[in-house]
């Protein structure tokens, strides 16, 4: 494992803690900031990249004095070792399968990372477990002023923040909330949800962000606008939306205790027994039997699990996790084998 | 509001149609758009496999023809064309921006709620943006007076505006 901890422990983003964390799993906010005189990574050349990349991982070592800091430089870690980054949501998929040189520093708990030549040259984001977006803001504002001192960032008194790409420009700001809404799936109304947030200018995506899949019933909502709102009133349109989104899905889930306890009760053991007996597991499959063994767990219908071992389960099944904790690469068929293994570990210690 | 369709059900879904620049709409609930081939997934669905410069860009011929007689010239810095930006949708560099301002405020309307940067602002433009963002923020102010039929404030808010300019 890239760092001694990752195969045991999961990020502060997935402790399973904060306000409302039955629903919300977790909150991030991204800043996306250019540095001033430099071509963006979208036209650099070799020597243009590489600079960019010094500067910003020079920068982190000097903030990495005040802040401890794990730095890594992307092109010499293993296609597994970039993967694991990507599921604990320290680098983007786009940072972890780009190329040229590439950066990312991150503190030890997770709780904020920066990268470095992605689509911009710097990516910074603040994660927290739970419903704490405007926390994981307050978190990021130093965070962003320590590097504007080191770092000249672009911008323009019109625009803002500059960003390649015009989704980002102006405050350069993406919030999110990582949602899991199984009632709302279960009973057909989540396109409601996900058409009343597409109404205010919200996204709704996967798992993994931009261009991901709802998997497992697991959803981000983020802002599309970034330009003319202060950040405040970003976050803000956010928070207007999410009460009631948990709302909804706790009315549900009451309704669903009341009218189809007994059904609702079959698929949460029957995803269990297949997660703690099961001998072979795709990751889709498990990510679904996990949605609803997450969901018995909070409706308090499975007693011999905690989230803290639902959270193990979620993030140390994932592919790059599986084949670190292995120690090598593993075949499609291998993993599936080895994710049953790992789940049965984890499940046999509470039976 | 009953569905135009079936007229039983609420309205959940209102389809604008637009074909040879004649406007239709539709209001149909949720039954109906579906029996319709209309389903709120499959139109995410497609929302997601497009690309952003698809999303900007007048779908019509004419347009992206005549739009390139008037292009900016391509940038000394990054080398970015105005055409290369349409197709791509990325900026080269910060310079990009001042290079094809004249069509941005259109293309960012498209996404934005407005083209005036309201955020954050790093310490070394403190004193240059807060009056750029005065200057809007009267702006705005003025032309709504003008929307309410309210010359006299309006021509009080140009004035400020004048001596605000000039003060620069």
């Amino acid at each position: 494992m890239i760092f001694e901890g990752f195969s045991t422990d999961v990020g502060e983003w997935l402790q399973g803690t904060g306000p409302d964390s039955d629903l919300v799993i977790s909150s991030r906010v991204r800043l996306a900031r250019n540095l001033a005189n430099s071509p963006f990574t979208t036209v650099a050349n070799a020597e243009q990249a590489k600079n960019v990349a010094d500067r910003v991982e020079g920068a982190l070592e000097r903030l990495g004095s005040g802040l401890p800091m794990r730095i890594q430089n992307l092109e010499n870690k293993s296609v597994v070792e970039r993967q694991v980054l990507v599921e604990r949501h320290l680098v983007s998929h786009e940072l972890a399968t780009g190329e040229g040189p590439r950066v990312v520093g991150f503190d030890e708990s997770e709780s904020f990372s920066v990268m470095g030549n992605e689509e911009d040259h710097l990516r910074l984001q603040v994660m927290k477990s739970g419903s704490q977006l405007n926390q994981a803001w307050e978190q990021m504002c130093p965070l962003e002023r320590a590097l504007e001192e080191e770092l000249q960032f672009a911008f323009h008194s019109k625009y803002g923040y500059l960003t390649a790409c015009p989704t980002n420009v102006g405050t350069g700001l993406r919030a999110s909330v990582m949602l899991h809404l199984p009632a709302l799936v279960i009973t057909g109304q989540i396109e409601q949800v996900t058409s009343a947030a597409t109404k205010i200018h919200l996204a709704v995506r996967g798992l993994f962000g931009e261009g991901t899949e709802a998997q497992g019933d697991f959803f981000q909502i983020s802002n599309q606008r970034t330009l003319g709102l202060t950040e405040e009133e970003i976050l803000e349109n956010i928070a207007s939306v999410l009460p009631r989104i948990i709302e909804y899905e706790r009315k549900l889930r009451e309704e669903l205790l009341e009218r189809r306890r007994e059904r609702i009760e079959d698929r949460i053991g029957r995803a269990y027994g297949i997660l703690s007996h099961a001998h072979v597991i795709t990751s889709k499959e498990a990510l679904e039997h996990l949605s609803l063994v997450r969901l018995g767990v909070t409706l308090g219908l499975l007693e011999s699990v905690d989230m803290s071992q639902v959270n193990r389960m979620f993030l140390h099944s994932q592919p790059g996790h599986l084949q670190c904790l292995q120690g090598e690469p593993l075949s499609s068929e291998d993993r599936d084998r080895r994710r049953a293994d790992l789940l049965r570990g984890i499940l046999g210690d509470s039976a | 509001m009953l569905c135009e369709k079936c007229q039983q059900n609420e309205v959940t879904v209102h389809l604008t149609d637009i074909v040879n620049n004649t406007k239709k709409e539709y209001h149909l609930c949720r039954d109906c758009a579906q029996s319709h081939g209309v389903s709120i997934k499959a139109t995410l669905e497609n929302f997601k496999n497009l690309t952003i410069p698809e999303f900007y860009s007048p779908p019509a011929k004419g347009d992206s023809e005549s739009a390139q007689d008037s292009a900016p010239s391509d940038c000394p810095d990054c080398g970015m064309s105005y055409a290369k930006f349409r197709k791509e949708g990325k900026f080269g560099c910060a310079r990009d921006y001042d290079l094809f301002s004249d069509s941005l405020d259109e293309l960012f309307g498209k996404i934005q709620p407005s083209t005036q940067h309201k955020g954050r602002v790093p310490a070394r433009f403190h004193g240059v943006v807060s009056q750029s963002m005065e200057v809007e923020r009267l702006r705005q102010k003025m032309e709504q007076a003008a929307i309410d039929e309210d010359y006299e404030k309006a021509a009080a808010i140009k004035s400020q505006l004048k001596s605000l300019e000039q003060g620069s």
